[in-house]
């Protein structure tokens, strides 16, 4: 059974349909880029995959169960938001993950905050926007879920930090984890993905494994990307 | 050490690549345990997967082989390193001389290179 | 789980709502300790009474600070936590949309009778300090004494249904701002005015339906025979309407939470 199934999935606001008829199976042990431009589906796909919103019709599958506090249980999830409460401290937001998450990893948390040389004591409201970014990535790293929706986690980030976060994604790769990364910054991130699915007005165009592509195209990711959603 | 990787060509190609060329430098010495897909896949940022689809093709190419509670080492073939260096020497020598030729030069023009070359090395 | 989220609820409201109640509670206290014997021989000395007076301005200001702002720090609470951005952490904690309604349900109320007890501690210590350092506030002493011949007159039914009327009637005035808080949600732009909006209509067919209600329950007398006040008919049906609605109140407010969630 895969970690990560789509069937016939539509979401639709009124007359927009923001996700139209969407089928797709993930399995564990993959890192797979969702691609596309704006307004493609990419947030909506991950928001309904999160219980965050509510089809309009079709089914979504978290390790065989829909979308529930069961589901939550077992997806870390980065939001491309400042979701961090401004008065806590990053010891405060530690303990709060702690308490609510039974796979939070304290002390890998730690060592990741040690390695950024961030302070525990600090306030969240009084850091950098940079430094905040990192905070929230750590935290979503830092559970041990079996499935991991990181929407660009990277684009607000200095180079610098950009390695150490992909370096961080690539160690935390466990063979019965998913990890799916939503980005713009396709040629940052190919290095380090199984497979690619491409999205276009709601509907996948494509989904294959990025060497094979490669091989096949005879030029990267993110080249091949520009070429089919060429303007 | 910087793995750098070109667009276009597969990174598990260019990973295989990259370690013969270590093997022949001497950086991995014959028999010499190699570092885990994991380890590796981090200092090269690349996807643990990709690196281990590298490592799977080298074992099928017979340059390193599994001990199975211990981990990946060179082989300890002598030959196998041999061949490779045989057949790595023939593929840049042959880039070599289509570059060359691709610039205009002709067979006889290159000789004349790179015996200045190997004169001006003595 | 529950238990948890209300912690938090406390942790962030109580960082604002405690120092603003305790200074509530000190300058009524300040109030009782520095009023002037009105009654002695000799008029007190201006300054005396100033000083007292702008403490007494101060005690009425603070009245009326916590009872807006405790109410502000209500709905920011629930605003901040489930429907801005940290909605996001929220709502993908393994919790379900049952469970965060309870926790902002009872961290509100109790938010709310903090900030009512906090008012009753301010006065009463006033009146208490004030009463036993300025004795012959005859004022004082009447009133208590006509406070007590009512409360001596009153029925235990009555008083029950009194409070329990109060109690839900806060409860009321709590999931009647969150559920407006819901439906403001819906709107596309402008969801905080939307919010507002959502308040006064719902308050309007709040108030038609009551009238209505009240119309057609005509034999019940308002005024009983036996007391200046309400009749206790006319109070338990008021509880029970309370009550009605805070039950659609807090299903509104489930429903949208749980099936018409839509962060930005």
């Amino acid at each position: 059974m895969s970690i990560f199934e789509l069937r016939c999935l539509t979401k639709s606001y009124g007359k927009k349909v923001a996700l139209n008829n969407v089928g797709l199976t993930l399995e564990a042990g993959r890192i797979v880029g969702l691609l596309g431009p704006n307004g493609s589906g990419k947030t909506t796909l991950i928001k309904l995959a999160n219980g965050l919103l509510r089809q309009t019709e079709g089914m979504i599958f978290i390790d065989g169960k829909e979308p529930s506090t069961e589901t939550k249980s077992i997806v870390s999830y980065l939001p491309d938001k400042d979701f961090l409460p401004d008065w806590m401290t990053v010891k405060d937001i530690i303990a709060y993950y702690v308490d609510f998450y039974s796979d939070f990893d304290t002390e890998r948390a730690k060592t990741m905050l040690g390695n950024l040389n961030i302070d525990e004591n600090m306030r969240l409201g009084k850091m950098s926007k940079g430094t905040r970014e990192k905070v929230r990535l750590i935290l979503t790293m830092a559970r041990r879920a079996k499935v991991y929706f990181l929407d660009e986690p990277i684009a607000g980030v200095d180079p610098a930090a950009r390695d150490y976060i992909l370096r961080t994604i690539i160690s935390n790769y466990e063979p019965d984890a998913l990890v799916v990364i939503s980005t713009h910054l396709i040629a940052d991130v190919e290095n380090v993905l199984d497979e690619a699915v491409f999205l276009r007005n709601g509907e996948v165009i494509l989904h294959k494994n990025v060497e094979e592509l490669v091989e096949e195209q005879g030029k990267s990711l993110d080249g091949y990307f520009r070429e089919v959603f060429a303007c | 050490m910087d793995w750098e990787f070109k667009k276009g060509v597969p990174i598990y190609i260019q990973i295989i690549e990259k370690i013969e060329f270590d093997l022949l430098s001497g950086k991995y010495k014959v028999g010499e345990k190699l570092p885990s897909v994991r380890e590796l896949a981090m200092e090269a940022n690349v996807n643990p997967n990709t690196m281990q689809k590298a490592f799977s093709e080298m074992e099928r190419m017979e340059l390193i082989f599994t001990e199975r509670t211990s981990g990946r080492y060179v082989t300890t073939d002598q030959t196998k390193i041999d061949a490779l260096k045989k057949e790595l020497s023939k593929k840049y020598v042959d880039e070599f001389f289509d570059t060359l030729h691709s610039l205009g030069f002709d067979d006889n023009e290159i000789l004349n290179a790179v015996n200045t070359k190997c004169k001006g090395e003595e | 789980m529950l238990g948890r989220l209300i912690k938090y609820d406390f942790k962030s409201t109580f960082r604002s709502l405690l120092p603003l109640c305790a200074a509530f509670i000190v300058v009524g206290a300040l109030a009782g300790l520095s009023i002037p014997d009105f009654d002695a021989k000799t008029a007190p000395p201006t300054v005396i009474v100033v000083l007292w007076g702008t403490i007494m301005f101060a005690l009425v200001a603070l009245t009326v600070a916590v009872s807006i702002i405790s109410m502000i720090i209500v709905i920011t609470r629930f605003y901040k936590n489930l429907l801005g951005s940290e909605g996001y952490l929220s709502f993908t904690l393994p919790v379900s949309a049952k469970m965060h309604l309870t926790s902002k349900c009872i961290s509100g109320y109790v938010e709310f009778a903090i900030a009512f007890l906090s008012g009753i501690i301010s006065y009463g210590l006033f009146l208490l300090i004030a009463v036993a350092r300025v004795g012959n506030l005859i004022n004082f002493k009447k009133v208590f004494e006509e406070l007590a011949a009512l409360i001596v007159n009153v029925d235990a039914p009555y008083a029950v249904f009194f409070i329990l009327t109060a109690l839900a009637g806060t409860f009321q005035a709590l999931i009647k701002i969150y559920f407006s808080m819901m439906l403001g949600h819906q709107s596309e732009d402008h969801k905080i005015l939307m919010s507002f909006v959502g308040y006064i209509v719902i308050s309007i067919i709040e108030a038609t339906i009551e009238h209505i209600i009240s119309i057609i329950f005509l034999g019940v007398s308002f005024i009983s025979e036996t007391t200046d006040v309400v009749s206790l008919g006319y109070l338990i049906m008021t509880f029970v309407i309370t009550m009605i609605f805070n039950i659609v109140y807090v299903i509104g407010t489930y429903y949208l939470m749980n099936n018409k969630l839509n962060l930005e």
